[in-house]
């Protein structure tokens, strides 16, 4: 059996550029951003007492998180490396409650960081700038993310039908995101084409009779795939069977919509399986 | 003999002529047709996105969309097609309706008024899919004498949507006529109280109704259906009896008299629907006839209870029980089989 076991290492700023560097990397690929959150204490406190500090913020971080000081400011940084600023600030709200130098007034920032661009000296630069006054500070400055293109198929016979689709996607809005359409009107020619050779997320509508492939032969085609995670499918169908149902499920379909829908209800769960797809 | 030849020529000359005719003729219909199928796409093309607009997106009635000739109506029926049956919005249904009742009233009319059945069909076909049943009320529909089955159901099944209470008069009158299929397909329109008031009268109902009423309130799963559908274990049908299980069993409500009964049952089909329901009870009620259906001469019927047996989490000591003092290898056996592949965790073999 293997035991971690959680020691309070406490880095120094050169020690954790190798860690921000690969978080700054991975930030694309697995649509996570990460924080780097500032604590400065505004009165001296002994050796002693910073050593029970450090053990105490150890204790309260995950095992992916990693803790350093800035020394010249009397701070100690956090860079939480599968945390956003809103779980950065229930961990602040923990911190505050349980902290074990009650009395002592404690100044904070969290910073976001969602841009690929951004380097460590710029962000701790604003950071320590912003905790020398008292309270809690959050720069928005890095949270500026690279736009997104995402594919999406509409796979369906009527081609009215499928231009309805269509403008109502185009009409979606998700920031960080951009929706490219392409419309095919049959299974065979959305397989064929080159369209879904790409390592763009994609998102596919289609029915579930279609000429010449069908959308549950399409279904498995896509779930055979190597790289298959990255294709949300949603099927339409006039079928209201639950066994029907279970079994577009079961073959991997992200979901059902039963005709006639609301193209409210249709551009709602789109929208939410774009914004999904960033925590 | 001369006479016969030219009376030949002249037969000749008279076929030639008619060809001619008849494929000038052709020709016309042929580019009346063409023409006008071109004007139709026209105009689908042309309101398209303002249709579109008014449908989905509360945009404004585009009036000067409004289809006036033939061809138009045709266009607008092709384009207003998925807004009925593909995609909706929040008030698309009252906006066909409007367009329907206000602008196409009087084309609907002419239809059904119509000598041929196919306008009159046609026109059935539109009022069910955009509900203006007013038109019927004007003496074109339901008091009609005249009417063919595929008349009588498109009427059936727009009453069934859009006016119960007239639903259910033509629905006793014509029941002879419609059959399983058709009446569950109309069935799945009614609302709650439609289909309570069918309730009512289901002794009455010929059976074909009653199964499709049967099948109707399972997919419907209201509670209110629980009692009725409970109570027909005791119905003299053995059809009925078997489609009550089914639906009691497809709601997920399990009942142990009602187990009991159908276990009682001369019919496997009946013994079958028992072992299933037995499912949702609890087990210790329920043991004694699910080890007795274990044994049934019918092996469906054994390997349902078998099945049952295996889903109960409590049931590991009774089978090991049974196991001991069974003289039955083959319900043992399938036991076995069956609690090792399906059993729940508790049982070890």
């Amino acid at each position: 059996m293997i035991t971690v076991v959680k020691t309070a290492s406490l880095f120094n700023v050169e020690e954790i550029r190798p860690f921000f560097e690969l978080s700054k990397a991975s930030i694309r690929r697995s649509r996570q951003p990460f924080t780097i959150l500032i604590l400065k204490l505004h009165v001296e406190i002994d050796a002693s007492s910073r050593t029970a500090l450090v053990q105490f913020l150890a204790k309260q971080i995950r095992l992916t998180d990693i803790l350093f000081h800035i020394d010249e400011q009397n701070a100690l940084g956090l860079l939480l490396t599968e945390s956003g600023a809103s779980e950065a600030s229930a961990l602040l709200n923990r911190l505050e409650e349980r902290k074990p130098i009650p009395d002592t007034p404690v100044t904070s920032c969290i910073i976001e960081i969602r841009n690929e661009s951004v380097e460590l000296h710029q962000v701790l630069k604003l950071g320590i700038g912003a905790i020398q006054e008292e309270g809690l500070h959050r720069i928005h400055d890095f949270e500026e993310q690279k736009t997104e293109e995402i594919k999406v198929s509409i796979v369906e016979e009527n081609s009215m039908f499928r231009r309805v689709l269509a403008t109502t996607i185009e009409s979606i809005h998700v920031k960080g995101i951009e929706l490219k359409v392409q419309l095919f009107e049959d299974g065979q020619a959305f397989l064929e084409s080159d369209w879904l050779k790409s390592a763009h997320t994609h998102i596919v509508i289609m029915n579930d009779v279609l000429p010449r492939r069908n959308g549950i032969d399409i279904l498995n085609t896509i779930r055979q795939m190597p790289n298959q995670q990255k294709f949300f499918v949603f099927m339409m169908t006039n079928n209201k069977s639950e066994e029907e149902m279970i079994l577009s499920f079961d073959r991997g379909a992200d979901g059902i919509f039963i005709k006639p829908f609301n193209i409210r209800l249709f551009e709602a769960q789109i929208k939410r399986t774009c914004k999904r797809l960033w925590r | 003999m001369i006479n016969t030849i030219w009376l030949m020529l002249w037969l000749i000359a008279i076929n030639i002529c008619c060809f001619i005719l008849l494929g000038l003729h052709l020709l016309r219909k042929h580019y009346q047709e063409s023409k006008f199928n071109n004007r139709k796409e026209l105009y689908k093309e042309r309101t398209e996105s303002s249709w579109r607009d008014y449908f989905l997106n509360d945009g404004p009635l585009p009036v000067s969309s409004i289809p006036l000739r033939k061809e138009e109506i045709e266009g607008y029926e092709e384009l207003s097609y998925i807004y009925v049956y593909s995609v909706t919005s929040e008030s698309t249904s009252q906006k066909l309706h409007l367009i329907a009742k206000k602008y196409l009233g009087n084309h609907y009319e002419k239809l059904l008024n119509s000598k041929r059945k196919g306008p009159r069909l046609k026109a059935l076909a539109r009022i069910e899919d955009y509900g203006n049943i007013e038109i019927l009320k004007e003496g074109n529909g339901a008091d009609k004498k005249t009417k063919t089955k595929e008349e009588l159901l498109l009427l059936l099944s727009i009453y069934s949507k859009y006016d119960e209470t007239t639903f259910r008069e033509l629905f006793l009158k014509y029941e002879s006529s419609i059959t399983e299929y058709e009446c569950r397909k109309m069935f799945n329109h009614l609302s709650k109280h439609a289909l309570t008031s069918l309730i009512s009268q289901f002794p009455g109902l010929e059976s074909h109704s009653r199964y499709a009423l049967i099948d109707t309130l399972s997919i419907k799963r209201e509670f209110e259906y629980i009692p009725f559908l409970k109570g027909l274990v005791n119905d003299n049908d053995r059809e009925v009896r078997i489609r009550g299980a089914k639906a009691l069993y497809t709601m997920g409500i399990g009942d142990e008299e009602v187990c009991f009964k159908l276990a009682d049952s001369q019919s496997w089909e009946e013994k079958f629907m028992a072992a299933k329901l037995a499912q949702y009870t609890n087990f210790n009620r329920v043991k004694d006839i699910l080890f007795q259906l274990l044994e049934d001469r019918e092996w469906k019927v054994r390997e349902q209870a078998a099945r049952t047996i295996a889903r109960h989490r409590d049931a590991g000591f009774w089978v090991e029980k049974y196991i001991e003092s069974s003289s039955d290898q083959y319900a043992v056996g399938i036991l076995r089989e069956i609690m090792e592949r399906e059993g729940s965790g508790s049982w070890t073999g």
